[in-house]
């Protein structure tokens, strides 16, 4: 399995070169689930690089393996074989405070069903990422204020999440994901809980901040969405494929 | 922190029927375990009041070695005057009394219990009065001026708390005494002590093997318990060399002041510590399956975080946090309870408490209850916090991905749960079944008497008063026809010491016999004076023979009537009628031979929960007169009703005797065994709420269960099972539960009543009873508890079931 001498640390710190770079780099990824004495493979040798500022859709038919590939490049899960290494340094065997650590600082999460805290207000859940940064709270009011700025939800930075629409809970999910600055967002069928009018909000949205340099892997199931991403890819049965890259 | 905080308190408010169960559950159990820890504190840790350096205060005690180490004889005058003179590690030795002190001279006489107290022994405790002073030794010299020293409260209240009291003169037991000094609130030394005198011993008190004094003395500086104690063993050896006749087989011993003084009830009482412990457990143990349980519900929220980057450290505090919150909180309504809860033990006991011994709910108190709220519900939330705060992170974030959480292993952990508290509960339910079973023994117990319908109270003659014996039989014998006499009062005595209440021990031998050797050695009984009438007043049978009359007198031989356990074992097959006996004299005083008149039935004189097998022998008062004695009144309608006329009988013979003590006889036989009443209720109570604390666990455990797995049911139902298969297959789950916690139960109580041996009276520690119905009875409430949800499982509608899926 490849391996790198970098360490975990090295992953904070910001891209040293100047041109587009490797930002996840996986191969032979493969993942096994083991249940009643029954193998499943639900990835088997995945290759796979994604370049910082890479808008890419990963789409393919139910149980193809798309949320397991995202959950492995979220490092919420860890390939059963094959090296995931993320800005250089390898990351697939971290013990579970460095992939806590990391996911902190280098991944942004947007899931379908939104996962918003109902407890904590919109601020309070945009914040969540950065009070286990340890960060001050100067520091995290503003951080939170822009992102919120960004997704249009600096005026229900108060609320709690059930006193929003679906689309707006969305919006307040990217913040959450965007408010740390991450290397990459993930986004899981980020669309899937929304009506068409806010999924294309929620999906312009995504397009917007890639066009402000952010890299963005989407898993999707929806063709039409799949197409804002310059890049798809095609999972089945665990294994890519198709690879297109639209040209610039 | 404050962050954590915040967000707990939020999160505790948005769940209020959680966290008010889980703060009620917790807050019982620290509240039975805060009452009983404030009976620890009073009886173990808080230090005795005003004393000084009270450490090193020791009790001395004196035991015969077949006589064995549980019986403290206490010290004759004479080894007491050796004691201060030779010993070199106790400094201070005095000894003291108790009393009956009556202070008259004004238009009611009263009587106060009090000391009679060796002058420098105030100075010893380190006390000092709050006005006047304490004794002066020469105040011990038998012709010294009466003096007496004022009890705070009797100061209060008789005397209005008049400093100018100091000076003056009361009349305390006929005798014109000087009023010295007022003792500070709360000292009531010896035990319940109104006012002390000095101790002064007659030549009669003050013969060897008179042992009636407890001396206290204090550890000299740097001196060790251990080697006062060498000391003592080596006093004992010289004791024993000068007078083998009464020394051979002593031992002295020095004890700790507060172990002396708690020697009885310590036992009992940690043992009862230990009992709400497991209460305490068990309520906790409810309470880790809650947190589960919501921990289960959480899993989204917490897998949300994590994925966000909190580490396992932050989780887990977040959670800690909650449950201390809890902790809290419980902590604060167990000391409501606690308030409660000992006001309602205080209730339970019927004899007045030492001056040392309070209840109060102090800072030991408080702490406790704090810590074991916080501990405990920080302890029991690590492992639902530990499990909450690793989840499997792509199954719980994924759209319908399990909210509920937990899974197999989360249900094991909660079964050993429930396990552990049906097993706990047991142990408890064991436990109180035997002490139980033992108070309901004791309440059945033949004494030998009919104590119905019967009114007994104590008569005092005081001393200086009635130093001639003859006297004090004189009032005796006026006082009985009177008592008589009063109507409704079918038949009244007189006897020293009332059954079941543990007094008048002597030793004697048989004519013939030569004198033994040694103290140790000689023959004991339980010795009464009782004036005529006594046997028929308690409906006690003459067996054979007859029965003292007035006839008997001092001018008469001497008679006496023994039990018919002193027939068999002194005269077995013989007739013992016309056979004679002396009572064990001191030294140089002649042997007076007393003669066998008959044979009673067997009465039981021993506190009911300390019976020994001992002989009685009966002497008429005329011909061994007591000074104090309890008079006992047979009558016809309800006998607490007499009592002003008994009053006033006894007035109306000398107008400054006060009668004392006065109860019904039944409540004489119940005081005698009421701290086993009092235990063995706690015990019943305590083993009640786990009995009901297991159930709640069961009922939570099963039905989180069977919410679980309503899918499962819904398809067995969709496939044509029926309700009575459904509640089968609940009800083996249920069984299988209460099964383990059975098996478990049953082995660790086989074990753990052991502590209860000595506290049992003819009840073994292996009662088959207990060990079969007990178990019996939690199965039932154990399957009762699931029986509600069961019964809901049977109601599941397949489709809803399916759709859910």
């Amino acid at each position: 399995m490849a391996s790198t001498q970098t360490s975990p640390e090295q992953l904070t710190r910001p891209p040293s070169s100047s041109g587009v770079q490797t930002l996840i780099k996986l191969d032979g990824v493969t993942k096994v689930f083991l249940t009643d004495e029954v193998e499943t493979h639900a990835l088997s040798g995945i290759h796979l690089d994604i370049r910082t500022g890479e808008y890419v859709s990963i789409a393919g038919p139910s149980g193809c393996g798309k949320s397991t590939l995202l959950s492995i490049l979220g490092l919420l899960d860890t390939p059963s074989d094959g090296s995931y290494s993320l800005k250089g340094t390898e990351v697939a065997n971290l013990s579970f405070p460095e992939r806590a650590r990391i996911r902190n600082r280098e991944i942004g999460f947007i899931f379908q069903s939104f996962n918003l805290i109902g407890d904590l207000t919109v601020f309070e859940n945009v914040e969540l990422p950065l009070t286990y940064r340890g960060m001050a709270a100067s520091e995290r009011k503003q951080f939170v204020g822009e992102a919120l700025e960004r997704v249009g939800m600096g005026h229900r930075a108060k609320h709690l999440p059930s006193q929003l629409s679906g689309g707006q809970q969305q919006r307040v999910a990217v913040a959450r994901a965007l408010a740390g600055k991450p290397a990459i967002l993930l986004a899981d069928e980020p669309t899937g809980n929304l009506d068409s009018r806010n999924g294309e909000a929620v999906m312009d949205l995504l397009k917007e901040l890639h066009a402000g340099g952010a890299t963005i892997c989407m898993v999707t199931h929806d063709a039409r969405f799949a197409q804002h991403a310059d890049r798809t890819i095609h999972l089945f049965d665990g294994r890519v494929v198709e690879d297109n890259r639209i040209a610039a | 922190m404050i962050r954590d905080l915040r967000y707990a308190v939020r999160t505790l408010l948005k769940a209020p029927a959680f966290a008010t169960t889980a703060i009620l559950t917790l807050a019982l159990g620290i509240g039975v375990a805060t009452t009983i820890f404030s009976a620890v504190n009073a009886l173990l840790i808080k230090p005795l009041p005003l004393m000084a350096e009270q450490e090193n205060i020791v009790s001395l005690e004196h035991h015969l070695r077949n006589v064995g180490e549980e019986h403290d004889l206490g010290f004759d005058y004479p080894s007491l005057v050796d004691a201060r003179k030779e010993l070199t590690t106790i400094e201070g030795i005095g000894a003291f009394e108790d009393t009956t002190m009556i202070i008259s001279g004004t238009e009611k006489p009263d009587r106060y219990l009090g000391a009679a107290i060796q002058a420098d022994m105030f100075d010893m405790l380190g006390v000092k009065p709050i006005l006047g002073r304490t004794f002066r030794l020469d105040e011990n010299e038998p012709d010294a001026p009466p003096v007496v020293l004022l009890g705070y409260d009797l100061w209060q209240q008789r005397y209005g708390a008049n400093p100018g009291i100091v000076g003056k003169t009361i009349q305390i037991n006929g005798l014109l005494a000087t009023v010295i000094g007022v003792m500070p609130k709360a000292w009531r030394f010896p035990e319940v002590a109104d006012l002390w005198m000095p101790l002064r011993k007659t030549n009669k008190e003050t013969a060897r093997g008179s042992f009636d004094l407890e001396p206290v003395g204090r550890l000299k500086r740097g001196v060790t318990l251990a080697q006062a104690n060498a000391e003592l063993a080596h006093f004992a050896a010289l004791e024993e060399q000068r007078h083998p006749d009464v020394y051979k087989g002593s031992v002295f011993r020095a004890t700790p002041l507060r172990e002396a003084y708690t020697k009885d009830a310590r036992g009992l009482t940690l043992l009862l510590m230990g009992a709400v412990l497991f209460v305490h457990l068990i309520a906790c143990t409810n309470v880790a399956n809650l947190l589960l349980a919501r921990g289960a519900t959480r899993a989204k929220e917490f897998g949300i975080r994590v994925a966000l980057g909190a580490n396992r450290g932050r989780v887990v505090r977040q959670l800690l946090i909650e449950s201390a919150l809890l902790g809290f909180v419980g902590s604060a309504g167990g000391l409501l309870f606690a308030v409660w809860g000992v006001d309602l033990m205080l209730s339970m006991i019927p004899v007045p408490l030492p001056f040392w011994l309070h209840f109060d709910l102090d800072f030991r108190v408080f702490f406790f209850a704090l810590a074991t709220g916080l501990l405990s519900s920080v302890f029991f939330g690590l492992l639902p916090a530990l499990r909450i705060s690793r989840p499997n992170l792509s199954e719980v974030l994924k759209e319908g991905g399990r909210t509920s959480g937990g899974g197999a292993r989360g249900q094991r952990v909660r079964d050993l749960l429930v396990v552990g508290e049906v097993a706990a509960a047991l142990i408890l339910l064991i436990g109180a079944g035997l002490m139980m079973r033992s108070f309901l023994k004791l309440q059945r117990a033949e004494i030998g008497i009919d104590a119905k319908n019967v009114l007994t109270f104590r008569v005092g003659l005081p001393p200086a008063q009635y130093k001639d014996p003859k006297v004090a039989a004189q009032f005796f014998d006026r006082l009985i026809p009177q008592l008589a006499a009063i109507p409704g009062v079918t038949s009244a005595a007189a006897i020293s010491g009332l059954p079941a209440s543990g007094t008048g021990m002597g030793a004697f031998t048989l004519e013939g016999e030569p004198p033994p050797k040694a103290l140790q050695d000689a023959r004991v009984a339980s010795m009464q004076t009782i004036t005529p009438g006594y046997l028929r007043t308690f409906h006690i049978p003459l067996v054979r023979g007859r029965d003292l009359t007035a006839a008997d007198d001092a001018s008469k031989p001497l008679v006496g009537l023994i039990d018919q356990r002193a027939a068999q074992t002194l005269f077995p097959g013989q007739d013992p009628i016309g056979r004679r006996f002396s009572k064990l004299t001191p030294p140089g005083e002649p042997v007076k031979m007393v003669q066998i008149v008959g044979v009673v039935g067997d009465v039981v004189y021993d506190r009911l929960t300390r019976k020994k097998s001992r002989p009685t022998i009966y002497f008429p008062e005329s011909q061994e007169p007591a000074n104090f004695m309890s008079a006992v009144l047979r009558t016809e309608g309800a006998p607490s009703s007499f009592a002003n006329l008994a009053r006033n009988a006894v007035l109306s013979v000398n107008k400054e005797i006060p009668i004392y003590k006065v109860r019904l006889m039944t409540e004489v036989v119940k005081e005698s065994y009421w701290d086993r009443v009092f235990f063995g209720t706690l015990f019943t109570a305590f083993a009640v709420l786990a009995l009901f604390l297991a159930s709640i666990g069961l009922y939570g455990v099963m039905s989180y269960s069977i919410r679980q797995r309503t899918q499962e049911i819904g398809l067995r139902m969709a496939l044509g099972a029926q309700a009575r298969d459904v509640l089968s297959l609940v009800t083996r789950d249920a069984l299988r539960l209460i099964g383990s916690g059975l098996v478990i139960g049953l082995v660790g109580a086989f074990f753990v009543v052991q502590t209860l041996r000595s506290s049992l009276e003819q009840v073994s520690t292996h009662d088959p009873l207990s060990f079969t119905l007990l178990p019996l009875l939690l199965l039932g409430v154990g399957l009762l508890a699931c029986y509600l949800p069961a019964r809901a499982a049977t109601q599941v509608d397949p489709m809803e079931a399916l759709r859910y899926e």
